[in-house]
């Protein structure tokens, strides 16, 4: 049967002969999806299947019962939250849903009282922070100041790291925050460890399923049903992840230390060949590792178990050799593991005891890995209640410490090895280690790239920046100092570094002089800590050249810190108010305010770790 | 005339340098590179130091992305070679805290630091200051540290020279204040008066662009040349009548240095010309000196010494102008008569019941290794000895002046240290040998001297015993290029790096230091060294007259020509 009536003009080239050949073997319904669907590729000019996605959901919008107004914020540091926030904003508009998705940090804190479905997607910054972004708003809602919010409904997803005690800490804050103000729960909070994907999926389908669930609810008599789920995907280019990594080729290794150094940091250069994998300067690269053998069979020894022993993950058949291998975390403990090995080891009391004091765990995880929690509560586990109890391997992402654009299909790292004695064992870090001891030239490493939403280049050219890196902090800042060469970036590029020894530990030194004589670093300045009775910092050095930093922020330059999160983030921050108040012979407040600032406007950027 | 001149580059850095300051302040605060900015270089040397980077990890600091492994030697002049044991300590301590913890003795009687890194100079060179040691003038275009026989016996004749060496040295020292500016944190205040222009920086004897090259004084007590005096630009021997120093025989125009693929250099030893009384020694250096800084070649720096200056001119041209300058005649000179240029190793005693000790130190390298404890020993001496430690120009030791009451005190910490039986059992060649430094700091180097001339000796000993030729002392140097730090040219075996493992033979100097050696071979490696040397050695041992030196009897086997100057060096 023909769709168009026969006294309809056809367009040129297109007749009914043709039409129905296209159109044999489609449901009613499948045609009528089409038609939204090429009217969407048309209307928008361009033949993007994603925006079949937009005409999809306006075809459904028109056939759907009164949309639901739905927010979702999100917070976000490395970007994660802002993915899932899009993707469930996608699946909503799918279902209909009329939704505005917003960076909580661009969110005016009085709109909420104005709120009737939020969802809140946020992650947890070192010890149980929220992330920069997020602040502002964490700060009004825990205050008195938070109005009663009776009407809004709401659902938050927490993304946060397992090793960090205070796991998810600022979703729990919001989450308890807004049901004591009176909000009602949509879902319950959902948490997710550092492989969120799947678990954030889930929650979105439930929360919008929940949202339509209440949508049909509150039509009489309504017919709404739950829009077919995906009947259509968009044939995206392949996604390397976590669990389908690249595999990168390893084309050069190189030790960065000289000899004698108390470091050991290696420059990986990583081919992404044929991958299609795309990177910008400040992007991480997420390296999936793999435990050592030594510390496999410490760990099978410990438990007296057998490495062929088969037992299953996630429905899948493993040797338990396999597993410890490449599936599950070994070389660090974390409050979860020891949780459930509490619970499947009920005779070591003091190991219940060690779980329920967060100071004493924490003390008990430092240094720890799973053969020392074997060795001192031994527990006769079976292999399969082994697996259980511990966490997936999580992969290891790095700074990227290359620009795309001058090394074309290449990826480059900067890796300490992390190696220290503790508790009567040489411990290594799972992937630095794997990099440092078990990757040569040639082999391949498995990847994928995480982008870093916000340690990003300036969007403008011409506006300065100054980079502070210890260690292998500084990898992103030679990715940034390439890539600002290469495109001809008329800001200046200022990089302070620090590491303990000047004459072993100036990672990329020839690299950075270089940049110096011609210019395209304009000064750099540098702090050697052990090279002098007294410890000097990198912090110590923006003292010293207080004027000139103050100088460059108020001329706009973007800021950046990258390095060790502990050491380096909060000394730096410190600094920079003391640089502000001495500049500017302000106030502390008035100069934790301009770094407040900065932060807000994005132009403070700190990639720590 | 001056304008028509192109000068050599280093030239124009010294004149724009305001007295050797150049911008070395700013290369010290650069904290971004081990380096020196490049003109500081050149001035830094003025200032006793030579920066160096270690070689062996040129090409892996290259890969790591690392600049090379910068450091600076620094040379501490020390007049005659006469340290106190409060210096000897001071010395030992800094090399431990900021170099490479050894200390070098060279061929010219001065102490060298290695491996300071560019953020301790100031700390180290303040150090000497403490002990009144100092660098400065140490190396550079400027009279560098004045060399004395170190021989202690001759009592007072001896300390008659020794203050002449003195007295020269305090002479010839540059004026410049930037020596204390710089590392002393001294006279800033001056400085800044100089920027007012109310005061100057004066140079009486060097004037603004100091010599053209560096220059060299030594004076020997005959019949021991140990500071092989014909080697320098200025040479003197000193002249006794009863035991009291009468004056000295000048020479002048000596040179080692000399470089591949140019006939046109060569070494050469210095010539005679006439007698000065004591009194009038410091006059005679100052004059030679200033002709020398009028008249030498300031445009290509491979003929800037006053060796070439003279051979230009003629020596008599030289002579009368030096005459002119002094407004008198130096007398003809007197008898005199070398020996050797060896030291006396062992156990010596003075006049007045007090001792010296002579130590063979094998490549003037004072360290520690096992069973070998020398930097060790001579520390724990240096705590309670009350005389002196004396630098040979032979890169050996003389622990001079011991109290009778700490002989054995002393002999036992040389014993229980290793440090005896390698004075004591050596054949008399390997006490007779020099090496340079060579690699792998110094950036002149194409070969191993000082690192590996041991293990080439330990080949040769072989032959020596077989022969019986332990006894026999034959002066043997071995340096990494041909510029000639351990004075090659005056070794009866010369051995001059080429490439790594490749080297020159040379034969035929004089035991003395009188006669310059010549070319026998080119490009031997360790084999062709033991080849060519071997059936010599052999004929040396089996035909030789009576006390006849093995540098005499290639000569007069007609091995090598003799080489009668410097001119026919190459022929």
């Amino acid at each position: 049967m023909s769709l168009l009536s026969q006294d309809q003009t056809l367009p040129l080239g297109l007749d009914d002969n043709t039409l129905q050949r296209l159109t044999t073997g489609l449901s009613d319904q499948q045609l009528i999806w089409l038609s939204g669907y090429f009217y969407g590729r048309t209307s928008a000019g361009r033949g993007e299947v994603q925006n079949a996605l937009q005409a999809q959901s306006a075809a459904q919008a028109a056939a759907s019962p009164a949309a639901s107004k739905l927010t979702i914020l999100y917070g976000s540091q490395t970007g994660n939250s802002k993915k899932v926030a899009q993707q469930t904003a996608e699946k909503a508009k799918q279902r209909g849903v009329q939704v505005t998705v917003q960076d909580v940090n661009d969110y005016a804190t009085r709109a909420l009282k104005t709120e009737q479905q939020l969802l809140l997607v946020v992650s947890t910054q070192g010890e149980g922070e929220p992330p920069v972004a997020a602040e502002e708003l964490h700060q009004f809602l825990l205050s008195n100041r938070a109005p009663k919010l009776p009407d809004l409904r709401y659902s938050v997803l927490a993304l946060g790291d397992k090793s960090y005690v205070q796991f998810c800490q600022t979703g729990r804050e919001f989450d308890e925050r807004l049901a004591e103000l009176g909000a009602q729960r949509l879902l319950e909070r959902v948490e997710c460890d550092v492989d969120y994907q799947e678990t954030a999926q889930q929650w979105a389908d439930r929360v919008l399923n929940v949202i339509a669930a209440e949508a049909v609810a509150g039509q009489s008599g309504g017919n709404g049903h739950a829009p077919a789920t995906q009947t259509l995907t968009a044939p995206a280019p392949e996604q390397y992840s976590h669990h389908n990594p690249f595999e990168a080729t390893v084309l050069e290794k190189i030790q960065l230390n000289g000899r004698g150094s108390s470091k050991e940091t290696y420059h990986l250069e990583l081919s992404l060949a044929d991958s299609g994998l795309h990177y910008e300067p400040g992007d991480a690269l997420s390296v999936v590792p793999r435990n050592g053998e030594a510390l496999v069979e410490e760990v099978l020894q410990a438990a007296h178990l057998d490495g062929a022993t088969t037992i299953q993950l996630s429905g899948v058949d493993f040797e338990l050799g396999t597993a410890l291998t490449q599936k599950l975390e070994l070389s660090v403990l974390t409050r979860d593991v020891l949780e459930r090995y509490a619970a499947a080891a009920p005779q070591h009391k003091a190991l219940a005891d060690i779980v329920t004091d967060i100071p004493q765990l924490q003390q008990y995880v430092y240094g720890r890995d799973v053969a020392d929690l074997l060795r001192e509560f031994p527990a006769e586990l079976s292999a399969g209640q082994l697996a259980a109890v511990l966490r997936p391997l999580p992969a290891r992402a790095y700074s990227i410490a290359s620009s795309l654009l001058v090394h074309p299909e290449e990826v480059h790292l900067t890796v300490g090895a992390v190696r220290y004695a503790a508790h009567g064992r040489t411990k290594h870090g799972v992937c630095s280690s794997h990099l440092a001891d078990r990757l040569d030239i040639d082999h391949t490493a498995r990847v994928f790239v995480e982008r870093n939403e916000y340690f990003k280049l300036p969007q403008d050219a011409a506006t300065d920046i100054i980079m502070v890196g210890a260690g292998t902090g500084v990898a992103p800042f030679r990715a940034f100092v390439e890539e600002r060469v290469e495109v001809g970036a008329e800001g200046r590029n200022w990089l302070f570094f620090g590491n303990p020894n000047f004459t072993t530990d100036f990672l990329y030194q020839t690299e950075w002089l270089q940049h110096l004589k011609r210019g395209t670093l304009r000064h750099l300045d540098v702090a050697f800590s052990r090279d002098q009775a007294e410890k000097i910092y990198v912090q110590h050095r923006l003292l010293e050249k207080a004027r000139d930093v103050y100088g460059w922020l108020e001329n706009g330059a973007h800021f950046y810190v990258c390095g060790d999160k502990a050491r380096l983030g909060s000394a730096i921050q410190e600094a920079l108010k003391q640089v502000v108040q001495q500049q500017a012979g302000c106030s502390a407040e008035d100069a934790a305010d301009y770094l407040r600032i900065l932060k807000k406007q994005r132009r403070y950027l700190e990639d720590v770790y | 005339m001056a304008d028509q001149i192109k000068l050599s580059e280093v030239e124009h850095v010294k004149q724009a340098s305001n007295y050797l300051r150049g911008t070395i302040d700013d290369s010290l605060q650069n904290r971004v590179t081990g380096a020196l900015n490049p003109d500081d270089t050149h001035l830094i040397k003025f200032h006793g130091s030579y920066q160096q980077t270690d070689r062996d990890l040129e090409s892996e600091r290259k890969r790591q992305k690392l600049e090379p492994l910068y450091s600076f030697m620094i040379r501490v002049r020390v007049p005659g070679g006469v340290a106190s044991a409060d210096q000897w300590q001071r010395l030992d301590a800094l090399s431990d805290a900021y170099a490479n913890g050894t200390l070098k003795l060279t061929t010219r009687q001065t102490f060298q630091l290695h491996g300071v890194l560019k953020r301790d100079l100031q700390q180290t060179i303040a150090g000497f200051n403490q002990v009144l040691l100092d660098s400065i003038a140490g190396c550079g275009d400027v009279n560098r540290n004045v060399m004395c026989s170190s021989n202690p016996q001759e009592s007072e004749l001896h300390r008659q020279v020794y203050e002449t060496s003195v007295a020269i040295s305090n002479h010839l020292t540059p004026r410049t204040t930037a020596y204390w500016e710089l590392w002393l944190n001294g006279e800033s205040t001056y400085s800044s008066a100089i920027n007012e222009g109310e005061q100057e920086d004066v140079e009486p004897i060097y004037g603004k662009t100091y010599l053209p090259r560096k220059f060299k004084i030594a004076v020997a007590v005959p019949p021991t040349n140990d500071a092989d005096v014909f080697a320098n630009d200025i040479g003197l021997a000193a002249i006794e009548e009863n035991g009291q120093l009468l004056g000295f025989n000048v020479a002048i125009g000596g040179g080692m240095g000399m470089t591949f693929g140019m006939p046109e250099t060569y070494p050469r030893l210095a010539d005679v010309i006439g007698f000065v009384p004591a009194d009038k020694v410091v006059d005679v250096c100052e004059k030679v000196l200033t002709i020398q800084r009028d008249w030498g070649n300031r445009e290509n720096r491979k003929f800037s010494r006053l060796k070439y200056t003279i051979d230009k001119v003629g020596l008599d041209a030289f002579v009368t102008e030096l005459h002119r300058r002094l407004g008198y005649e130096l007398t003809p000179a007197r008898a005199y008569r070398f020996e050797t240029s060896g030291d006396a190793f062992g156990w010596n005693g003075g006049p007045d019941g007090k001792a010296h000790v002579t130590l063979f130190i094998e490549g003037g390298r004072v360290y520690d290794k096992p069973g070998y404890l020398l930097k060790t020993a001579l520390r724990e001496i240096a705590g309670f000895h009350t005389g002196q430690f004396r630098l040979t120009g032979n890169q050996n030791l003389t622990i001079a002046n011991v109290e009778p009451k700490h002989r054995s005190r002393l002999q036992a910490i040389l014993e229980e240290n290793g440090v005896w039986s390698k004075t004591e059992k050596q054949t008399a060649l390997r006490l007779n040998s020099l090496a340079c430094v060579a690699l792998n700091t110094c950036s002149l180097a194409f070969a191993e001297a000082e690192r590996y001339l041991p293990q080439l000796l330990d080949r040769i000993d072989h032959v020596i015993r077989a022969n019986n030729l332990t006894d026999d002392g034959i002066l043997i140097r071995m340096t990494g290029c041909p510029n000639g730090c351990a004075r090659p040219y005056l070794g009866e075996i010369g051995l001059v790096g080429r490439a790594i493992g490749r080297y020159n033979l040379y034969l035929g100097a004089n035991h003395a230091g009188e006669r310059l050696n010549k070319l026998y071979r080119e490009m031997l490696d360790e084999d062709g060294i033991l080849r060519e040397l071997t059936p010599l050695l052999e004929a040396y041992a089996a035909e030789r007259q009576p006390a006849e030196r093995f540098g005499d009897f290639v000569v007069r086997r007609g091995v090598v020509a003799a080489t009668t100057h410097g001119q026919n060096f190459h022929a």
